[in-house]
């Protein structure tokens, strides 16, 4: 299995774990498990938090929400992951609503990153 | 059967009003969703006041100068529906939807144009052309013409979708852009092809609820997400 389909798979584990009230907490350190990693490099924190929004907003309107946020916050480093998670979050909220929004902040920022 | 078609779009109008509204609770004040959102609630609002003056009408057998009142109430939601849908393609432009269009749009564009071409030329044929009262007479054209109108801003919905590449906000614009084609599609079979009562009829029916089917999928763009971070939060307290 190539690195984005392990990301996909993840992906789907965090949607339907929201669906039957699963350990968030869990759920991550499994992924990180899983992923055989002590933490996500930007990109790849950036692929999963891309499979997350793909039901809510479909897949490019992720991709291309992340990639203006990127822009927005002067490229994507570990160093300013919490400042692309900000930017990714207004940028979301303002088309998808405050909840989403939020969901960004809160799932961005309890990825670990390497 | 009338009075029927009146309730179920009336029921209708309601539901996508609520939905309208929480909707537009969900955006931060100064942001053009929820002016859109709001916008939209507005044209639910007066969409239920004009079927519930025309249930009443039905009911007490209001004659047509009497009746063609409604055209005012027409004419405002139909005004309410086109800024709100202004400011919802506004919205997602300003995030870099729907700036590029294809050739195939401008046919669809061609072919709104088209349907709206047989409304205004055979308007003499809807109910309220016929009222001795000059005014609503004007408003009936006017709101023949505002129909076309929000049937054209659903092509850049339609756009923005397809940009989008599914999810469920992609499916509640798909919604959106049947509803108001739809109704497009029911007032031009009503002008022109006198014989079509029956498919104008359950279209007619139908239409509305295909707005309140586009605000329910918008809506639970929103529960997903409060799930999901619900989710979230209570792992990160458990953690700490």
């Amino acid at each position: 299995m190539n690195w984005d389909q392990a990301l996909a798979q993840e992906g789907s584990r965090w949607r339907e774990a929201a669906l039957r009230q699963v350990d968030t907490e869990r759920l991550l350190h499994g992924t990180m498990r899983r992923l055989e990693r002590n933490g996500l490099t930007p990109a790849e924190a950036m692929a999963l938090m891309g499979h997350l929004l793909e039901p809510l907003c479909g897949k490019k309107a992720a991709e291309s929400t992340m990639t203006a946020a990127s822009r927005r916050c002067g490229g994507l480093s570990a160093h300013n992951w919490r400042t692309f998670v900000a930017c990714l979050s207004e940028l979301i909220s303002s088309f998808c609503g405050a909840a989403a929004g939020r969901l960004v902040d809160q799932a961005g920022l309890s990825l670990e990153l390497a | 059967m009338t009075e029927w078609g009146e309730f179920i779009k009336l029921t209708a109008y309601v539901a996508a009003l609520a939905y309208c509204w929480r909707i537009r609770a969900d955006h931060p004040r100064p942001a053009r969703m929820r002016q859109a959102w709001f916008w939209l609630a507005v044209s639910s609002g007066l969409s239920i006041l004009r079927h519930a003056y025309e249930l009443v009408g039905y009911l007490a057998d209001w004659e047509l100068d009497r009746m063609s009142w409604r055209q005012i109430l027409i004419v405002l939601a139909l005004l309410a529906l086109t800024w709100g849908l202004v400011e919802l393609a506004a919205a997602f432009r300003a995030v870099g939807f729907g700036l590029h269009w294809r050739r195939l749009d401008w046919f669809w564009l061609a072919a709104i144009v088209v349907l709206a071409v047989p409304v205004v030329v055979h308007r003499h044929r809807l109910g309220d052309a016929n009222s001795t009262i000059a005014a609503m007479r004007s408003l009936q054209f006017l709101s023949s013409i505002l129909l076309a109108v929000p049937a054209a801003l659903a092509l850049g919905l339609h756009r923005i979708s397809v940009e989008m590449t599914g999810g469920k906000w992609a499916t509640a614009l798909q919604w959106m852009v049947a509803f108001l084609v739809s109704r497009l599609v029911c007032l031009c079979l009503l002008t022109a092809v006198p014989d079509s009562w029956l498919v104008v009829t359950l279209l007619g029916w139908a239409a509305p609820w295909m707005f309140v089917l586009a605000a329910a999928e918008r809506w639970s763009v929103t529960r997903a997400a409060e799930k999901m971070s619900d989710q979230i939060f209570a792992g990160a307290n458990k953690a700490s």
